[in-house]
């Protein structure tokens, strides 16, 4: 897979997130998930978990490539 | 005293800790602001993490869950999980680039070449320092808060009016001194290793806490059945009809007492002492010291017999103002306020309009003196102990003061908090630590791991909150946390009532931990920006040598942390309202920071306008907020946030385009050609 690629699926799975973290079907839900936690807490631990497995993509297909070798400069261009 | 013992115990290991990294101190000022760029995976995800977790993450969460819900989890970590990370991924690691490629260490050097302009520089350097007080100012004023909190009864005799505790402005002292201290002896190496171990502290004894608490409250489900009894709107983000129905009756309650209060005081209304004595008897709950059967039993009796049907429209306004500690009558009945109508009874929205009186709460210092004392000093009834002054102003608000009503989070203001987050990407401080990093590789770690430290801080805090609408003391059945409780206190109040001295100290250092890993990068932070855009910028390189920099930049951070140190003293703020603020600030300039780095088109003069309209829309906006006192403003019905954002953004945009483009070195600088 090509990096653009990457770049096009990271973006949409982003904007997925935050297409999910709007979750107003869940605004009246007061059940509690699995007995204790209130729906608005656990579905957004969910978006974390998400968003850290998204990230993971991210560092996999989309990472950008820079030159770890370059020298380092002590000096801005205005000092120059 | 075994808070105390612990919390000392803990500040001395720090500065212990800020000793060991003097060692590894290399002498140079480019270690002491960025390490000499080696910083490696964890140490760097550890100092992000630590650094952007500070008061607003524990105290902070835990006190705006009491108030607003479970909703707040969406509000700021969800949301931080995916733009936290994405700002690390879009601008940490392309910025991180640059700076090594050309010798950054502050975001203004950066500006400054990619703008072409040197007065850019002078604009800056006084907003970002200008927005990173409120920011100290959060971890100043919570510090104080919470070991004063926790340590209520440590002394015998001294501090009496703080409760027999370590005083707020003296805690603060205490702990903006250990993180001088320990900043000054190990600069940014020190900071990264003091953040590191701060934040695997912080992390564990929350952790740790939080299996204590549920367990004392009755267990995971059974505290959330109670919240579902009690308060079930803390569940959602919409108001459930039992609490509009429960809110509606305490309203007509209490509006019977503001109005046979005002009728005693102000049209010398008087009961006979045998009905007041039957009336007080028929009331069927006491209240603490039998408070709420004093005064409710004979509003009810007045009601009932007629004695209060007299009362004006302008005097049954007047009662609700009063008795809310909202307005006192001047000595010159003629210049009532105009908000006041004559006409037609105010409605509660209405009446909340007015700010309430500061320290009014003071007036349970008189009402409940006998009770107040040392809180290990048995009680003269022989029930339990004395109460704290914390505690005699609590029951006055919760007796005294109207309910609050209901409300849900609006959806639209819920979608806005979207925008704070991106604070993160001007954050000077945690531009720097980007600079700290060994390689480009370093940040993948922090980049995953980010989302889910923040579902491990938040998630807890923000059940506890929840929880502690409805927890009640096991053996007196009264509520631990009482209605109108300040925010900032309720984590130190709940630990303390639910542990035992050994974990409320241990907790109380793992909050310290969360709070002073934040503190240290700013503070290094704003000493480094000082001799870096300012002093060496001006002066010359050469100017001064590199021992004096680090001194020059010490004395700097000193009188920063002198200046919060004094703001800090005045009225507080909830930590939550001050921390969405600064980071508004923050984030109605990040505009400026993507397209300094991918879009070409942006010019000199773009970013003064882009500069301009986010400092003039941040100003009016927050002056007009009450300086942060009035928690729920919006803009358009949307969080000021997005209005700051959509300015700067417009702004940038249209002068940059009617403006001349950068140099063609310039370009070639910033956007070279990919490989």
């Amino acid at each position: 897979m090509n990096k653009r690629c990457g770049k096009c699926i990271i973006i949409g799975l982003v904007c997925l997130l935050i297409v999910l973290h709007h979750d107003i079907w869940n605004w009246d839900n007061k059940d509690p998930v699995f007995g204790f936690m209130p729906v608005a807490l656990a579905w957004h631990a969910g978006i974390s978990i998400g968003a850290s497995l998204v990230w993971y993509l991210a560092t996999r297909i989309a990472w950008p490539t820079f030159d770890d070798d370059e020298p380092t400069s002590s000096m801005t261009s205005e000092d120059a | 005293m075994t808070q105390l013992i612990i919390i000392s115990i803990y500040l001395a290991l720090l500065l212990g800790l800020g000793f060991f990294s003097s060692k590894l101190f290399r002498g140079t000022s480019k270690d002491y602001m960025l390490a000499s760029h080696s910083i490696g995976p964890f140490m760097l995800l550890m100092s992000l993490f630590g650094t952007t977790m500070t008061a607003f993450a524990l105290v902070g969460s835990t006190g705006e869950s009491f108030k607003e819900g479970a909703g707040v989890y969406g509000l700021l970590a969800s949301s931080s999980g995916i733009i936290h990370s994405l700002c690390f991924f879009v601008l940490g690691v392309k910025l991180w680039s640059l700076g090594k490629k050309h010798g950054y260490t502050t975001q203004i050097q950066f500006f400054r070449d990619r703008l072409e302009s040197d007065r850019i520089g002078i604009l800056l350097f006084p907003i970002l320092v200008g927005l990173i007080i409120p920011y100290l100012l959060i971890g100043v004023m919570a510090s104080g808060t919470v070991i004063n909190s926790i340590t209520e009864g440590a002394f015998t005799t001294a501090f009496a009016q703080y409760d027999y505790g370590v005083p707020p402005w003296l805690a603060s002292l205490v702990i903006c001194l250990v993180v001088l201290i320990y900043v000054f002896f190990g600069g940014m190496r020190g900071t990264a290793i003091a953040n590191t171990a701060q934040t695997i502290v912080f992390m564990i004894l929350g952790l740790i806490t939080f299996v204590i608490v549920s367990d004392k409250l009755g267990g995971l489900e059974e505290s959330t059945n109670k919240v579902l009894a009690k308060n079930p709107s803390k569940m959602i983000r919409s108001v459930d009809p039992q609490d509009t129905d429960s809110y509606e009756d305490g309203y007509k309650k209490w509006i019977v007492l503001a109005q046979y209060e005002y009728a005693k005081k102000h049209k010398g209304l008087a009961l006979d002492p045998a009905d007041e004595k039957a009336a007080i008897a028929a009331f069927p709950i006491a209240g603490p010291a039998g408070y709420l059967k004093k005064t409710r039993g004979p509003a009810i009796f007045a009601k009932k017999a007629g004695l209060l049907s007299n009362l004006s429209i302008l005097d049954q306004n007047l009662a609700l103002l009063i008795q809310d500690n909202r307005y006192e009558i001047p000595n010159d009945k003629g210049v009532l306020d105009n908000r006041i109508s004559d006409s037609s009874v105010m409605a509660h929205h209405e009446i909340m309009s007015f700010p309430r009186l500061p320290g009014a709460d003071r007036e349970g210092l008189t009402i409940f003196a006998q009770f107040v004392g040392h809180p290990t000093e048995k009680a003269a009834s022989g029930k339990g102990t004395k109460w704290t002054r914390k505690k005699a102003k609590g029951v006055f608000r919760a007796t005294h003061w109207a309910p609050d009503p209901p409300h849900g989070m609006d959806p639209w203001k819920f979608l806005t908090y979207f925008f704070v987050p991106l604070s993160v990407g001007m954050f000077p401080h945690l531009f720097q630590h980007w600079l700290t990093a060994k390689s480009a590789a370093s940040f993948k770690l922090a980049v995953v791991a980010h989302p889910i430290f923040i579902m491990i801080v938040w998630v807890p805090c923000v059940l506890l909150g929840v929880w502690m609408t409805s927890a009640t003391d096991p053996i007196s059945g009264a509520p631990i946390i009482a209605a109108h409780f300040p925010p900032n206190a309720v984590l130190p109040a709940a630990v303390k009532a639910l542990t035992g001295p050994l974990m409320a100290g241990l907790l109380t250092a793992g909050i310290l931990a969360a709070i002073m890993s934040s503190l240290d990068s700013q503070f290094l932070c704003v000493g480094t920006m000082f001799t870096t855009d300012i002093v060496s910028h001006y002066a010359g390189k050469n100017r001064f040598t590199d021992k004096q920099l680090i001194t020059i930049a010490r004395v700097f951070i000193v009188l920063i942390v002198a200046l919060t140190y004094l703001f800090s003293l005045f009225e507080p703020r909830r930590v939550f309202t001050l921390g969405v603020w600064c980071f508004s600030g923050f984030s109605s300039l990040f505009p400026l920071i993507l397209a300094s780095l991918y879009w070409k088109r942006l010019t000199k003069l773009g970013a003064y306008a882009a500069i301009l309209a986010a400092a003039g829309s941040w100003i009016y906006m927050f002056a007009d907020a009450n300086y942060a006192a009035n928690a729920n403003y919006t803009v358009f019905g949307v969080m000021p946030v997005a209005t700051m954002i959509t300015l700067t953004t417009i702004a940038m945009i249209v002068v940059s385009l009617i403006t001349p483009p950068p140099s063609k070195e310039t370009l070639e600088k910033f956007f070279p050609a990919e490989k």
